[in-house]
């Protein structure tokens, strides 16, 4: 037993001195090439995610092809998805202190993530040509945690081609809308709607409430801002052409699925028009090009759009390479080269002077969102995160949805529905 | 007796002693290591990836944990608001719904495609092999996906409806259909159990049929008669593993219907889901993750006592005789 153990400790002692002097030889080497390069020749790999449409993610992993060529060296490993679950993902690698060095990062769940040391501080790069309210969005205590990377506005997506053809315009103010849904049915095909049920859709109340003068009906200072004789209004309208069969039924609506080639109705030619953000408008015409254009929401006393950032690259505290992974970003954000491949597929880029420099090479596509932003910015709300998933506020928007649903499936009336919500608001914090 | 053998005897002896004690101390450390070495790659994950995190999750359920921030100590505050909770009684109606409707037809489906295997035609091993294939891909998100689109709107299900005269609709978006199609799905992946319920029936002899037979029973008689008393064990083991397992579906909730509409499909453990990584409530989703185990304890538990009154076992008629 005893020779044996001391075999064993000889065997390993070997090995590893062995091993020790191979890796003395390949450091030496490694220094030698370095110098003979320009620059630093250690080999990292950054890993990055984001979420997004197909679009997205070619012109994506496009720009860091590009960055790797330019700096040797540095390489990446993509992780990236559409939407749903994306921030699941990040939540579980963050328990594990995993996420990646880079990742994408949505306004809406920005504070919790801020205010819980779960970012690093990325104020040392250079934001001098970038829009000072945007980098606010991104600013917690006064240390930027999260890039802005586009512009984004909320407003609608159209089929152009079907509504030229009836020899219609988009509805410009709520009355229009509700009347062009009756009014549009007869000339219409059995399954085919101007709009799907809005009844359980929150952003398209949130905008219906703003046009109203009402203000946000969720907002950053987390608390319950819903107008009861709005909401019951709209639902009330919503309800009478569910009725008259003006709308697609609740079973049609719930399938729907925004920017799936199967399941969205719009691509689907099953209702004309529905809410969208500008920066995903390359996604959706991806999937029917040219027959799509966008336009701002219905008003009515106000508007109803409002502008946001599209969304935000954050680094992770626990990264081995902080300061490569800002480098990255500074080059991602101001950098003509980078802005170039990456068009608007995270909206309009926030550097001024690259937004400036594209321009003339945008696309109609490109155009499009840029026209949706610049009409939005004329009057639509400024920004606003949003209450985050702290207070209840996560699982308040998971019941309002089950609420307005069963409303939509004739389970409930409006009445009780309300209630419901209000009982709900209380458990806010 | 001379003292030459008494001496020997003396030794013998001692060496019995000597050996005695040795063994039972190698038999109480050697061999057992042994053991415990052969077994160590299970115990290690067993202990690290199984029994940490259950212990883990016991003491998490006691906190309120949002994943970003260090666990708080609540008390039971999480088993409190459970109790209060309109979301978990739905989601246990749903569960209960979906095990008794599902395990009952998944068995009953792994019966019927037994029995009819069970014969000597040609090719059989390979009808065997064709129907046990969708179970293999069964549990699969693949073949979730493909409910969806089954069952969906541009579905196949619509075509054929419209064969035969029923209004197509979204049957998993419908809230009073949206549960059958989940249950329908499991059923289809009827093949494990079907395969234990074929070997029962490999095992029942001969002879019993062949004396029935005789005695000029029917078919059916001899299915109630004999098939059933003497596949009993197997249906009870099917049974509770099915009911196990009907417990803690998560998949196709997850990918097919992702709980709706309106929470028809919400079950237990997607609800569970929801709230650890939905609204990373992690502690409480532990808490849940408790309270399922006590049901599913119980509910094994209730199976175990039943069986007494109609399962039967070989072993029992030899031990009356």
């Amino acid at each position: 037993m005893r020779k044996s153990w001391h075999r064993l400790a000889a065997g390993a002692a070997a090995v590893l001195s062995l091993s020790l002097i191979l890796s003395a030889c390949s450091g030496v080497k490694k220094e030698e090439g370095g110098s003979a390069d320009s620059g630093n020749g250690k080999s990292i790999t950054l890993r990055i995610m984001w979420w997004g449409s197909q679009a997205r993610h070619d012109a994506t992993l496009k720009a860091l092809d590009l960055y790797s060529e330019k700096h040797p060296g540095i390489t990446f490993e993509p992780e990236y998805q559409s939407f749903d679950g994306y921030q699941d993902k990040l939540s579980t690698q963050s328990a594990g202190k995993n996420t990646p060095d880079i990742f994408q990062m949505d306004a809406a769940w920005f504070n919790d993530w801020a205010s819980s040391g779960r970012l690093e501080d990325l104020s040392s790069i250079p934001t001098d040509k970038i829009d000072k309210v945007l980098l606010e969005t991104g600013t917690y205590q006064s240390k930027l945690y999260a890039m802005p990377l586009g512009n984004n506005a909320w407003g609608m997506v159209y089929n152009k081609t079907m509504m030229d053809s009836l020899g219609i315009q988009p509805p410009k103010t709520w009355d229009e809308f509700f009347a062009m849904a009756r009014d549009l049915k007869p000339r219409l095909a059995k399954d085919q709607y101007l709009t799907r049920d809005l009844t359980a859709d929150g952003a398209s109340y949130m905008s219906y409430q703003l046009s109203m003068g009402k203000g946000f009906s969720m907002s950053k200072d987390g608390k319950f801002h819903y107008d009861e004789a709005t909401w019951k209004d709209w639902m009330n309208q919503w309800a009478e052409l569910r009725k008259e069969q003006l709308v697609t039924p609740p079973d049609v609506t719930v399938s729907d699925k925004g920017q799936d080639a199967q399941m969205d109705l719009l691509i689907q030619e099953k209702i004309l028009l529905r809410g969208a953000h500008a920066a995903e408008f390359g996604g959706t015409d991806a999937l029917k090009p040219g027959v799509m254009a966008l336009t701002t929401q219905p008003r009515a006393t106000q508007a109803s759009g409002w502008l946001k950032a599209s969304m935000y690259w954050s680094v992770s505290p626990n990264s081995q390479y902080k300061e490569e992974a800002k480098e990255f970003i500074d080059w991602f954000v101001n950098s003509e080269e980078a802005g170039e491949i990456l068009g608007t597929s995270r909206g309009i880029p926030v550097n001024k002077s690259v937004a400036d420099a594209l321009q003339p090479k945008f696309t109609d596509v490109d155009k499009s969102s840029l026209g949706l932003i610049n009409e939005v910015s004329k009057d639509g709300a400024a920004f606003d995160p949003g209450p985050g998933n702290k207070g209840g506020w996560a699982n308040f928007t998971k019941e309002y949805d089950n609420i307005t649903q069963s409303i939509m499936f004739g389970k409930i009336s409006i009445d009780e529905g309300w209630n419901q919500i209000v009982k709900l608001s209380q458990s806010l914090e | 007796m001379n003292p030459q053998t008494v001496q020997s005897a003396g030794k013998v002896e001692l060496d019995k002693k000597m050996k005695a004690i040795t063994k039972r101390f190698k038999g109480r450390w050697n061999a057992p290591l042994a053991g415990y070495l052969f077994i160590a790659p299970w115990l290690l994950g067993f202990l690290i990836l199984q029994l940490w995190p259950i212990i883990q999750s016991f003491y998490l359920s006691f906190t309120e944990y949002s994943l970003l921030e260090p666990a708080r100590w609540i008390g039971l505050k999480n088993y409190q608001d459970i109790s209060q909770d309109r979301l978990f009684f739905n989601s246990l109606k749903v569960t209960f719904l979906y095990v008794i409707a599902s395990v009952p037809l998944k068995l009953l489906a792994a019966l019927a495609v037994a029995l009819l295997l069970n014969r000597n035609i040609r090719g059989i091993s390979f009808y065997r092999t064709i129907i046990y294939l969708p179970s293999l891909i069964g549990g699969s998100l693949a073949v979730a996906v493909l409910w969806r689109n089954i069952f969906g709107l541009n579905g196949f299900i619509n075509h054929l409806a419209i064969w035969v005269g029923i209004a197509p609709k979204n049957w998993i978006g419908t809230p009073s259909t949206a549960l059958a199609t989940l249950v329908l799905l499991t059923a289809w992946q009827f093949g494990s159990s079907m395969i234990i319920f074929l070997a029962g029936l490999k095992q029942i002899p001969g002879e019993l049929y062949e004396a029935a037979s005789v005695d000029g029973a029917s078919p059916l008689r001899k299915f109630i008669r004999i098939t059933l008393p003497m596949l009993s064990p197997v249906i009870l083991f099917n049974l509770i593993m099915g009911i196990i397992n009907a417990f803690q579906m998560f998949t196709s909730a997850f990918v097919v219907t992702n709980g709706g509409p309106v929470n028809s499909t919400e079950m237990f453990a997607l609800f569970l889901y929801n709230k650890a990584f939905g609204s990373l409530q992690m502690g409480y989703a532990s808490a849940l993750a408790w309270i399922l185990l006590v049901i599913i304890g119980i509910a094994t538990a209730l199976n175990f006592v039943a069986s007494k009154y109609w399962v039967f076992y070989e072993t029992e008629t030899e031990g009356r005789k």
